[in-house]
C-alpha cells in the first residue's frame, strides 16, 4: 500500500499477504509525506527480511 | 399501448440493406402516436446506421434478433464534437465521432430485449499494433444519449463497441439493468459504459469485458449545460477491462460525487477500482464495498498498472481538483501491484479510508512491474524505494 502526498488516511483492519517474494515487492505500506496516517490492526510483513513492515517518511 | 414492428416500416432484416429508414420511420411513427414499444423481431440481423431515439419510445430488442451497426461511414448521419479522443480538451481540428443509436432531450425512452446490439467496432480498425488497436477517430458510439430524463436500459448484449459503448451525457433518472458488454480486449477507447454529467443513476446486474474502462464516471468538457454527476449507485457487476474496471474521472472538468460502488467483482484487469482525477473538478464522497478484485500488469499501452485500488489527483494538462472522502471497505484483491494513493501536491488528497482491505500481491505475468501508473500525469517519473509511479509519453487511451 502506497501513499504519497495525502493527509487525513486511514488503514484500518487491512491486510497484505505476499503470493511469492519479488525483488521490487517491498514494504507492507510505505508512506511518504502524508500527515494524519492512522494505521490500526495491520496484518502483514515486508516482503523482504530487515524492513519494516511500515516505512514512513 | 403501440406496438410497432420495424419490418411493417420496411425493415428487410437481410443483414445487407440499410435499415435505417426503416427502424426511424418505425420511431417516428410510434412517437406521433404517442409512445409505445418498436420491435426488432428475432431471427434476423438488421443493418443500420444512425437510428435516434423518441420520448416515450422502448426500443426492444428480441432474443434472437441482431441490431447490427454499419461499416459505412456515410450510413452514419449523426456525428458529435467530443473531447473524447483529445485528451479531454475539445479540439475542432479532430475528425467528430458518430453514433449509432442516439437520442436528444427525449424522456422515458428504453432499449430493452435479450437480443445483440453490433456496435461494428471491427470495421474501424485500421491496424493491430499486437496488444491495441490502431483506429480512426470517426467511429460511432454504440449508444449515446443526451439529456434525458427517465431512461432504461434492460437485458441487451451489446457487442464490439467502436467507442464508448453506451455513454449517456446529462441523464436523469437512469436505469440499467441485466446488460451484458462484450467488447474487444483490445479495442482503444471501447469503455463499457461512461456516466458523463448524469443524477440518480442505478447501473446493476451487468457483466463487462472490453478494452478501455469497464464502467467511468465523468464530466467531459463538451454539454457543460448538464451540471456534475452525482448519486450514482453500481452493484452486483462482474467485470474486466484491458485498464480501469471502475474508475471515477479522468475526464472531470466539474464535480462528481455521491458515488457508491459494491458487490462486485473484477477479473483480469489492468486496474481495478479507481479514482483518478486529472482535470478541475473535484471529487467527493466515494465508497466502494464488498468486492473482489483481481489485477496484472500488462501492455503500457493501456493505463494502469495492476494496482487493485488507486485515488490519484494530479493534472492532466494545467490543473486539478481536489478529492475528499474515498473509502474502501470489505475488499479482496489479488494483484501484481499495490494499492496507489498519492495527490500531486499536498491538499489535493484528503480523507481515505481502508478498512477489511486484504492484498495478496503476487506475480503471473511476464509484464515488466516495479512501478505505478500515473497518466495522464505528463511530467516525467517519480522515484521511491518501493514501486515507483510511472509516466510515459505514448498517447494513452482514455
Amino acid at each position: 500500500m502506497h501513499v504519497d502526498t495525502a493527509s487525513d488516511v486511514t488503514l484500518r483492519n487491512c491486510e497484505v499477504v505476499w503470493g511469492s517474494v519479488q525483488d521490487n515487492f517491498s514494504h507492507a505500506v510505505e508512506a511518504i509525506d502524508v500527515d494524519g496516517l492512522v494505521i490500526e490492526g495491520l496484518r502483514g510483513e515486508a516482503a523482504h527480511p530487515g524492513l519494516d513492515a511500515v516505512h514512513q517518511h | 399501448m403501440t406496438t410497432t414492428d420495424i419490418r411493417e416500416h420496411g425493415a428487410t432484416g437481410d443483414g445487407v440493406t440499410n435499415d435505417a429508414p426503416a427502424i426511424q420511420a418505425a420511431i417516428d411513427a410510434c412517437h406521433a402516436a404517442g409512445g409505445g414499444t418498436v420491435v426488432v423481431p428475432s431471427g434476423a440481423t438488421y443493418l443500420t446506421g444512425s437510428i435516434e431515439l423518441k420520448s416515450f419510445v422502448e426500443l426492444h430488442v428480441e432474443r434472437g434478433a441482431t441490431l447490427a451497426g454499419s461499416g459505412v461511414d456515410a450510413d452514419y448521419t449523426t456525428e458529435i464534437e467530443v473531447s473524447a479522443l483529445s485528451s479531454g480538451v475539445l479540439n475542432p481540428a479532430n475528425d467528430h465521432a458518430l453514433a449509432l443509436i442516439w437520442a436528444r432531450d427525449a424522456e422515458h425512452v428504453a432499449i430493452t430485449g435479450a437480443g445483440t446490439i453490433d456496435g461494428a467496432g471491427r470495421h474501424f480498425v485500421d491496424s493491430d499494433n499486437g496488444y491495441i488497436y490502431r483506429c480512426p477517430n470517426r467511429r460511432p458510439f454504440t449508444v449515446f444519449l443526451t439529456g434525458c430524463t427517465r431512461v432504461t436500459m434492460r437485458d441487451v448484449r451489446l457487442v464490439d463497441a467502436a467507442l464508448w459503448c453506451v455513454r449517456l451525457t446529462g441523464c436523469v433518472d437512469v436505469l440499467v439493468h441485466s446488460i451484458t458488454i462484450d467488447a474487444d480486449l483490445k479495442y482503444p477507447n471501447a469503455d463499457g459504459i461512461d456516466l458523463d454529467r448524469c443524477r440518480q443513476v442505478r447501473i446493476s446486474d451487468c457483466e463487462i469485458s472490453c478494452g478501455d474502462d469497464a464502467i467511468s464516471l465523468k464530466t467531459c468538457e463538451e454539454f457543460p449545460q448538464y451540471g456534475i454527476t452525482e448519486d450514482i449507485v453500481i452493484t452486483n457487476c462482474t467485470l474486466q477491462s484491458t485498464s480501469s474496471a471502475v474508475v471515477v474521472g479522468v475526464d472531470a472538468v466539474a464535480d462528481i460525487r455521491n458515488v457508491v460502488v459494491s458487490n462486485c467483482v473484477v477479473r483480469g484487469s489492468h486496474r481495478g477500482l479507481a479514482v483518478n482525477l486529472g482535470q478541475e473538478g473535484n471529487f467527493s464522497n466515494i465508497l466502494f464495498s464488498d468486492c473482489i478484485v483481481e489485477t496484472r500488469h500488462f501492455s503500457d499501452d493501456w493505463w494502469g498498472h495492476g494496482e487493485p485500488i488507486y485515488v490519484s489527483a494530479v493534472p492532466w494538462h494545467d490543473k486539478v481538483g481536489k478529492i475528499t472522502n474515498v473509502r474502501f471497505r470489505n475488499i479482496l484483491a489479488r494483484s501484481e501491484n499495490g494499492a496507489y494513493i498519492a495527490g500531486h501536491e499536498k491538499g489535493l488528497v484528503t480523507g481515505v479510508v481502508l478498512e477489511n482491505v486484504r492484498i495478496e500481491l503476487d506475480r503471473w505475468t511476464s509484464w515488466p512491474g516495479g512501478e505505478y501508473d500515473r497518466r495522464p500525469f505528463e511530467q516525467g517519473r517519480r522515484s521511491t524505494s518501493t514501486p515507483r509511479p510511472v509516466c510515459t509519453s505514448t498517447p494513452p487511451p482514455t
